[in-house]
């Protein structure tokens, strides 16, 4: 049985772990309800963390190469970006996974070709992670982009008049649409 | 965890966890991001307003008075002795749950204090062990707590997370209206001058000049005059708008982000348009030129004097009723509050459209009809031509602001009106709509950028139901009649579900309405050129 196989027939038990221990930087009350899962539009923090973890677990399970890794983290950086976490607590859930997979598949990776396969996937997952960090800074800094672009909406009428009175063809700044 | 050298398991799992601690203790984090900017006391001194002082949430010292806590007490008797909703607010919560998980920044954050119930219970806590026998004996048993600055802190931390969107209350057996409660917050807070510059500084200028951007009556004159020149040059038509003139059927007012903002703008254009259209004989004022009132985020006497100006504005410009725009808190104001504040307007008369002859039956007290109610009896008896095709380059959904929805329960006005001027209409899913609707996360002078962060996640859940058509219906355009929701859905959009737009109601009316003599529409009223229609996407429903 190779990596990915043990994976695969532990991926429950993973899941389920992992999701713990994700949960654990939320408040107790706000774990339980991040649990329930059942409603997603009532529970998009919840929903997504089902949907991020179940996504992540399937690329390992196959083998994380042929994946796009942005969008295994981007809706769960995104959301982890706006909650209050420094950039090491937002990130903190691949780390854990690392933890939950060594926790999980315990002594059964300890064999020399198992080993070698666990060392070359959380390489994997270490530049995984630096992937997730890219992303959080992209959500960090498009929040500030949209701080910064408040007062253009806010002002339109005043710069859209002076466009017209200077004969200019677009507003300065404005994205072409 | 161990003091020596940590094991690799170990470093991972380093400080993630928060540090259990009971409901009771009320320290809180200011953070940059999460928190609006304090009021500066110049804004309170032009209101006359008590302890204006230079002061900031993050400061350790908030320069309170010396018997702030008296003051605070002799508010709150004062309040639970005038509104009785009040008392019954704090007296009656059997704290069931049922509002726990309805509030959209405890949805998006999971900070339990976010709670409806939660949030509450902060304020709860003084009053039992203040005003109540079983709190001043059993203390905290009772979940009586005594009042100290950690505590007004934690007040004025929550009391300004919470959007007075009203959803926790459609879920409450008991009928309890939160967003009353926050209020009553509010105004304790504002007996120590401890308020939020987004408010105040709006509010300061609506008491100046008529409307909370502090736009002085010829700017005002010349936008108006600026969008009949652009209107113009997009239909062929110059469409008349008067201002401040007397003897006119009806006074219109707006919010005056319309005049002024994108994509309110665009509303604008809409509504003059139609008014042209169906020969509506109104006027507008400069000086209500604000149907928003950020009065509702202040207090009780700030939301009357401000709207006091609706009324005195149609006495002096004699009109016979009045018409209201696409606005969102606005309507809270007018529909709940303006007839006992302000009225009666017994010197109006009870709204009839002169077009259709329909007595607005419901507005026969306030005298003040909503303009989506207006729009859709002109549809309902044609009296106007619409092409919907004009909007086929948009597949719309609704979002049903919280005002207009909650407190008045327009909901299927503004959707008729909708699937007559467009073809491409979808719903969200069902429990994110009408009165279930999720806030923006930016209402009640929270819609400044200091506290974009809460804003983001305040707003997730109305924003991941839009994900959901968009991703599944290819929706490409936000239609809602709140002027908050203009300025506060587009950043919430451009971080969640970019590529979806938002409009308001009747600048989709606008585009499609055809106007007798009009120029071949080659663009909608942004511009935008409408020869690439879509595929018919209209749900069968």
């Amino acid at each position: 049985m190779n990596l990915h196989e043990l994976i695969t027939a532990r991926r429950s038990a993973i899941r389920v772990k992992w999701q713990k221990l994700i949960l654990e930087s939320y408040p107790a009350n706000a774990r339980d309800f991040f649990q329930n899962r059942k409603a997603h539009f009532q529970n998009p923090v919840g929903a997504a963390l089902e949907n991020q973890t179940a996504t992540l677990l399937e690329a390992l399970c196959l083998g994380l190469e042929s994946v796009n890794d942005q969008a295994l983290v981007e809706d769960w950086i995104k959301i982890r970006a706006v909650q209050n976490f420094t950039p090491a607590q937002a990130l903190n859930f691949i780390p854990l996974l690392k933890l939950t997979l060594r926790e999980t598949l315990g002594s059964d990776i300890h064999t020399e070709q198992l080993s070698l396969q666990m060392q070359n996937l959380e390489t994997r997952l270490d530049g995984l992670l630096l992937t997730a960090f890219d992303r959080y800074m992209v959500a960090r800094e498009k929040l500030y982009e949209i701080q910064a672009g408040e007062w253009r909406r806010q002002s339109y009428l005043a710069l859209r008049m002076k466009t017209v009175c200077n004969g200019e063809t677009s507003i300065a700044g404005e994205k072409e649409s | 965890m161990s003091q020596g050298k940590l094991k690799p398991e170990e470093l991972a799992r380093i400080t993630y966890q928060p540090p259990a601690k009971s409901w009771t203790d009320p320290t809180v984090e200011f953070r940059k991001g999460v928190i609006c900017y304090g009021a500066v006391p110049e804004t309170l001194n032009y209101l006359d307003l008590p302890h204006a002082k230079k002061w900031q949430p993050t400061d350790q010292d908030w320069k309170l008075p010396p018997d702030w806590k008296k003051i605070i007490f002799e508010g709150m008797r004062d309040r639970l002795m005038r509104f009785r909703s009040f008392k019954v607010f704090m007296d009656i919560c059997v704290r069931c749950g049922a509002c726990a998980d309805k509030c959209h920044f405890y949805i998006g954050s999971g900070d339990p204090k976010n709670m409806p119930v939660l949030r509450a219970e902060l304020l709860r806590s003084v009053y039992r062990r203040q005003f109540t026998k079983a709190g001043k004996i059993m203390g905290a048993m009772v979940g009586a707590r005594d009042l100290d600055e950690k505590v007004l802190k934690e007040w004025f931390y929550y009391f300004y997370q919470c959007t007075e969107c009203r959803r926790c209350s459609v879920f409450c057996p008991y009928g309890i209206d939160t967003a009353e409660i926050t209020m009553m917050g509010r105004e304790l807070l504002n007996l120590l001058g401890l308020s939020i510059e987004w408010i105040n500084t709006p509010l300061a200028n609506c008491f100046r000049t008529g409307n909370h951007l502090g736009i002085q009556p010829h700017g005002f004159k010349d936008s108006v005059e600026f969008a009949v020149d652009e209107l113009a040059e997009l239909t062929g038509i110059k469409v008349k708008a008067p201002i401040n003139e007397k003897g006119h059927e009806i006074l219109f007012v707006a919010p005056s982000a319309d005049y002024f903002a994108q994509p309110h703008y665009f509303t604008l254009l809409g509504y003059l348009a139609l008014f042209h259209e169906i020969g509506l004989d109104y006027t507008l004022s400069t000086f209500a030129s604000e149907g928003g009132n950020f009065g509702l985020f202040h207090s009780n006497e700030m939301m009357k004097r401000l709207n006091a100006k609706i009324y005195s504005e149609a006495k002096r410009l004699d009109v016979k009723w009045i018409l209201g725009g696409e606005c969102g808190h606005m309507w809270r104001v007018l529909h709940q509050y303006m007839d006992t504040m302000n009225g009666p307007a017994d010197f109006l008369q009870v709204p009839k459209s002169s077009l259709t002859g329909t007595v607005f039956a419901n507005a026969a007290s306030t005298k003040m009809v909503h303009i989506s109610e207006f729009t859709a009896d002109l549809i309902r008896h044609n009296k106007i031509q619409l092409d919907p095709s004009r909007n086929n380059h948009w597949n719309a959904t609704f979002h049903d602001s919280c005002n207009p929805a909650r407190c008045m329960g327009l909901f299927d006005e503004p959707r008729y009106v909708l699937q007559q001027v467009m073809k491409n209409f979808h719903e969200m899913p069902e429990d994110t709509i009408r009165e279930q609707t999720f806030c923006c996360g930016s209402g009640s002078g929270l819609g400044t950028d200091e506290n974009i962060e809460s804003r983001m996640r305040g707003g997730l859940p109305r924003a991941n139901a839009v994900k959901y058509v968009r991703d599944t219906k290819e929706v490409n355009l936000l239609v809602c009649m709140c002027a908050i929701d203009k300025a506060t859905l587009p950043p919430l959009l451009e971080y969640w579900t970019p590529g979806v737009e938002v409009a308001g109601l009747h600048e989709l009316v606008g585009n499609a309405l055809i106007m007798k003599g009009e120029n071949e529409r080659l663009t909608d009223l942004r511009g935008t050129p409408i020869t690439k229609p879509l595929e018919n996407k209209q749900d069968a429903a």
